[in-house]
């Protein structure tokens, strides 16, 4: 039952670095390998990590959350608005309004959404433009409109289990995009010399770096070693808290420590930046993920532990 | 995707039977609930009653070598004392520090001085203090000018120690001296098992800016050491501290996870009972801690599981110490302004140890190894940039 990760993310690596992530997604689909990976969690983190690390983008966080069977074409899962985790299917008798996005660009696919009822439901009569905004390269399309119960197909799905494997997923592309700054950043303060040394010498330049390396670090290990979560919310909070926190840390300092050579386009930090934010944002971002830790914990009175001994 | 850690079946079969003795004996723990009043000596009196409790009842045996003293077992069974202890809301002695920095060390390079000490330690009649720094010598140890002299019968030591934590009540203490030349570095140093209460030797509290005596210094003026005071062997006394520094670094996080974890357990327990809703501020404050405190648990929990598989955690340690500091910072501003009554104004003895424990975390990123030495560690052996000029 189990996958050689090792295997995994060789044969992922070439073409998430190569730009034929989409054929990664297709292949993991259509030759049934999808399941294996999935069951094995370090696989399934690994290949996150690597697209987030490669700065690539596909369909692979609908792959991962659905998990369609190899002869089932892949629906898009539907994510709330930036910053926010409130359900984008909001139901009102028989109606359903609907606002939310897709990540990967497939505007001809089904759409998959959980509503604030705790249903899952499949739709394919939604609005649907492309909103290029802060990140082009991520391909991410806005649906809405109004449908009634009618237009949609229930599925046998459980709206907090995607909204835990779409949270992990996340935080396993945000700890890549992380890396994939610090990298950057790493061999920038490496070669760039000033006052005769290179500026990686300098331990403002160098603690930076290494802040950013520890938030990472400790973001990664309770991603790895959070344990059974208690509830689904406070799973996603956990998550995107670390990662989220991790990847803004990292681009800010490899803004910084880039200079004003990382300010230009040919660099290409931007990417990476622009990345790291919307990504963040999606399920809301790691600042309102540390609010409403606190909010969770003072409404409980209780503040139970991750990480069983 | 959660991978877990998953532990050996009769680890968590431990955890279960100690649970079900803290629960049994709950009404006899509730007078270590908290430190007791009366300045740190009565408090080092008042733990030595928790050590003996827990040696006789053999919880505190686990996980050290039977040559020990110890009942044997993984190290992991060490680190669920600590856990659940914390957990049943007693009060974790300031000793099980020492014991987690001294207790490997002695282990590792001086079996037969663990089998004498480490049993009377474990038991309250004895403690032990660490003297490393020195005043000309703190984030630069390697640079210390204590010496200690081959003489016919060990060595004499002269010189002087500083922010040794319990000094002033130790017996015996590790001291890092120099043996080779003045310019020998980190090469030429030896760690010594000293006799405090040997003639030559001065000890004094030191106040610390909470009020209480926190540590002590040390004056060796010509102090015999027996030559069978070498902790590991001569001229190999860093290898010995670095050794020392993974259980530093590592088991020492771990137990301070645990009480950080029920600080805030208790000041969110007191924020929901209050009359008035914490401020935004107190809330911002408190998901930081909540979320730091959480890394420092599943950081720390790996290492410790590493140590207990004897596998070296290497530079990267320096993450945990980074990680403790920033989680020690994070949970006292948060109790702080979840709570700024009894911080500012308060005469509870609950609001003395508010700001007792505010003012020890600000020196969490410094006792230890510095936050700064960390990230210099982190940027040079992990990240691979170039040494600096500082």
């Amino acid at each position: 039952m189990s996958v050689d990760r090792s295997v995994i993310t060789e044969w992922a690596k070439p073409l998430l670095d190569t730009g034929r992530a989409s054929e990664l997604v297709d292949d993991l689909v259509t030759s049934g390998m999808a399941d294996e990976v999935w069951a094995d969690p370090g696989s399934a983190g690994a290949l996150f990590e690597l697209q987030g690390s490669s700065g690539a983008t596909s369909r692979l966080l609908d792959a991962y959350v659905l998990q369609p069977g190899p002869q089932s074409a892949l629906s898009a899962f539907l994510l709330p608005l930036p910053g926010t985790a409130v359900p984008p299917a909001q139901v009102r008798g028989r109606e359903i309004a609907v606002d939310g996005l897709t990540v990967g660009g497939c505007e001809d696919a089904p759409v998959v959404m959980w509503t604030d009822s705790d249903d899952v439901l499949a739709m394919d009569r939604l609005r649907v433009e492309g909103v290029p905004g802060f990140d082009p390269e991520l391909r991410l399309l806005r649906w809405s409109g109004t449908v009634t119960l009618d237009d949609c197909a229930a599925l046998p799905l459980a709206g907090d289990i995607l909204i835990a494997r779409a949270a992990r997923a996340l935080a396993h592309q945000l700890l890549g995009t992380a890396s994939l700054a610090r990298t950057i950043a790493t061999r920038h303060v490496l070669d760039r010399h000033q006052f005769g040394r290179p500026i990686g010498a300098f331990q403002s330049v160098r603690h930076r770096l290494a802040d950013a390396f520890i938030a990472e670090t400790g973001a990664r290990e309770l991603l790895e070693n959070a344990g059974e979560p208690i509830d689904a919310v406070r799973e996603r909070l956990l998550l995107k808290a670390g990662a989220g926190r991790a990847a803004l840390l990292a681009v800010q300092a490899a803004q910084q420590v880039c200079g004003a050579m990382g300010f230009t386009a040919e660099f290409g930090l931007h990417r990476v930046v622009r990345r790291a934010y919307v990504l963040d944002a999606l399920l809301g971002g790691s600042e309102e993920a540390e609010f409403d830790l606190a909010a969770q914990a003072l409404a409980t009175g209780r503040v139970p532990l991750p990480v069983p001994l | 995707m959660t991978t877990g850690v998953a532990l050996e079946p009769d680890v968590q079969e431990h955890a279960g039977r100690l649970r079900d003795w803290l629960s049994e004996r709950a009404a006899e723990l509730r007078h270590f609930a908290e430190r007791t009043p009366g300045g740190i000596a009565a408090n080092v009196e008042h733990e030595r009653a928790l050590l003996r409790l827990l040696h006789e009842a053999g919880w505190s045996r686990w996980g050290w070598p039977t040559e020990a003293g110890g009942f044997g077992g993984p190290i992991l069974l060490r680190a669920v004392l600590y856990d659940e202890l914390a957990a049943a809301g007693v009060e974790l002695p300031e000793a099980y520090v020492i014991l987690e920095t001294l207790g490997p060390l002695l282990v590792e390079f001086a079996p037969a001085l663990a089998a004498v000490h480490l049993p009377r330690f474990l038991g309250g009649t004895e403690i032990w203090g660490q003297g490393f720094s020195e005043p000309e010598a703190g984030s630069d140890l390697a640079h210390l000018r204590t010496r200690a002299v081959p003489t016919d019968q060990g060595f004499l030591l002269t010189g002087q120690k500083v922010w040794t934590t319990l000094g002033q009540f130790a017996q015996y203490a590790a001291v890092l001296a120099r043996t080779g030349s003045s310019d020998s570095a980190h090469r030429g140093l030896t760690m010594l098992w000293v006799d405090l209460t040997a003639p030559g030797v001065t000890v004094r509290p030191i106040e610390a800016s909470n009020g209480r005596d926190e540590f002590a210094e040390m004056f060796f003026d010509g102090v015999i050491v027996p030559a069978d005071g070498v902790i590991g062997s001569v001229g190999a006394g860093w290898a010995a501290a670095m050794y020392l520094l993974q259980y530093e670094r590592g088991m020492y996080a771990w137990q301070r996870q645990a009480v950080l974890h029920r600080r805030l357990r208790e000041a969110v327990a007191a924020a929901t009972g209050a009359h008035h809703r914490p401020s935004a501020t107190a809330s911002i404050a408190l998901g930081r801690a909540l979320h730091l405190t959480h890394q420092l648990r599943a950081r720390s929990r790996h290492t410790v599981s590493r140590l207990s598989s004897a596998e070296n955690p290497g530079p990267e340690i320096s993450v945990d110490k980074a990680l403790l500091g920033q989680s020690e910072q994070a949970t006292f501003d948060a109790v702080r302004l979840l709570d700024p009554g009894g911080m500012l104004l308060g005469s509870a003895g609950s609001d003395q140890r508010q700001r007792d424990e505010w003012f020890y975390s600000r020196a969490s990123t410094i006792f230890g190894g510095a936050i700064d030495v960390q990230r210099d560690i982190v940027s040079e052996r992990v990240l691979r940039l170039p040494r600096s000029g500082r």
